[in-house]
């Protein structure tokens, strides 16, 4: 251990030397900054809503995806008779998807300027940290391209058998919601543990 | 991108008192800081019960010794200018071994 005095060195800005330092007051410190760390970690996990927010929008990513490859899939078939609101059922799918997007990119942002550039608005979520975090990120993006190759896999090839795909949007869905929150919770962990 | 962040473990650090951070509100400043990349103004300011004045004060006092880099960015959802705190590396140094001190002292060794 360095041999340093405790209460020797003068201040920097002329400010007054070092109140006395005994191991009470040190173990008081100690217990304020494990207080902070604390309510740092509560700050940074989001609230409530959002992580249901981030299921529902997967969800719906994949259920726009799968009805965008079976209307591409079945275009050529013989439809039934249309009605005139039919023709707007695609536009309006899309111009919903897109505002929701948006809406979704907004509120990223939003989370960005809480807790600053350790969340990443194109992640959708926290900057991995260490390997633990690098390992479930490539999970998560693995788990995400499984369930997009298995949505087009089935309408494609399965015989037009699109309600699996919806089985897998609703999965994607608690993926995103409990994943997510599963993830921060971790983060947050680190931060309270002083290991961030 | 592991950043400075990363879990390994770190190279254990000399206790050495810091005259600057071992006033109690800026070491609070500091361990916050070194949780995270970067922190709010607002953030500290809230976390710690400060008033806009005494965080300012704070803040730039760490600046001025190098401990600590304050820089302003519009926030991206609504444009608002918001000032951002992070730990210098010389600022985060001199944190481990202050924190390395206090332990020591905590657990009863004597710092002579």
């Amino acid at each position: 251990m360095e041999q340093q005095p405790a209460h020797e060195e003068p201040s920097r800005r002329g400010e007054a030397a070092y109140p006395p330092v005994d191991s009470r007051s040190a173990a008081t410190v100690l217990g304020d900054i494990e207080r902070d760390r604390r309510s740092l970690g509560e700050t940074i996990m989001a609230p409530r809503w959002f992580y249901p927010l981030m299921g529902a929008y997967q969800l719906w990513t994949y259920f726009f995806l799968t009805a965008c490859l079976a209307a591409i899939h079945f275009s050529g078939d013989p439809q039934p008779p249309r009605g005139w609101m039919s023709g707007f059922a695609g536009p309006f799918f899309m111009v919903a998807y897109f505002m929701t997007s948006y809406a979704i990119g907004w509120v990223c942002k939003w989370r960005r300027g809480q807790i600053g550039i350790d969340y990443s608005a194109f992640w959708f979520g926290l900057v991995p940290r260490n390997t633990v975090m690098w390992v479930w990120a490539g999970m998560e993006i693995a788990i995400r391209l499984i369930a997009l190759a298995l949505i087009v896999w089935l309408v494609w090839s399965v015989a037009r058998w699109a309600d699996p795909c919806l089985l897998v949007a609703v999965f994607m869905g608690f993926f995103g919601w409990f994943g997510t929150k599963a993830y921060d919770r971790y983060f947050v962990r680190l931060v309270q543990r002083g290991l961030a | 991108m592991i950043g400075r962040g990363s879990t390994q473990v770190p190279e254990p650090v000399p206790p050495r008192f810091d005259g600057i951070i071992h006033e109690p509100m800026k070491l609070r400043i500091c361990c916050l800081l070194a949780n995270m990349t970067e922190l709010p103004f607002s953030g500290l300011r809230d976390m710690l019960g400060l008033s806009d004045a005494m965080c300012s004060r704070h803040l730039k006092t760490l600046g001025e010794c190098g401990y600590v880099t304050l820089s302003k960015r519009e926030n991206e959802s609504n444009r608002h200018l918001i000032t951002w705190a992070n730990l210098t590396p010389a600022g985060r140094q001199a944190l481990q071994g202050h924190l390395a001190a206090l332990k020591a002292l905590a657990e009863g060794e004597l710092i002579r």
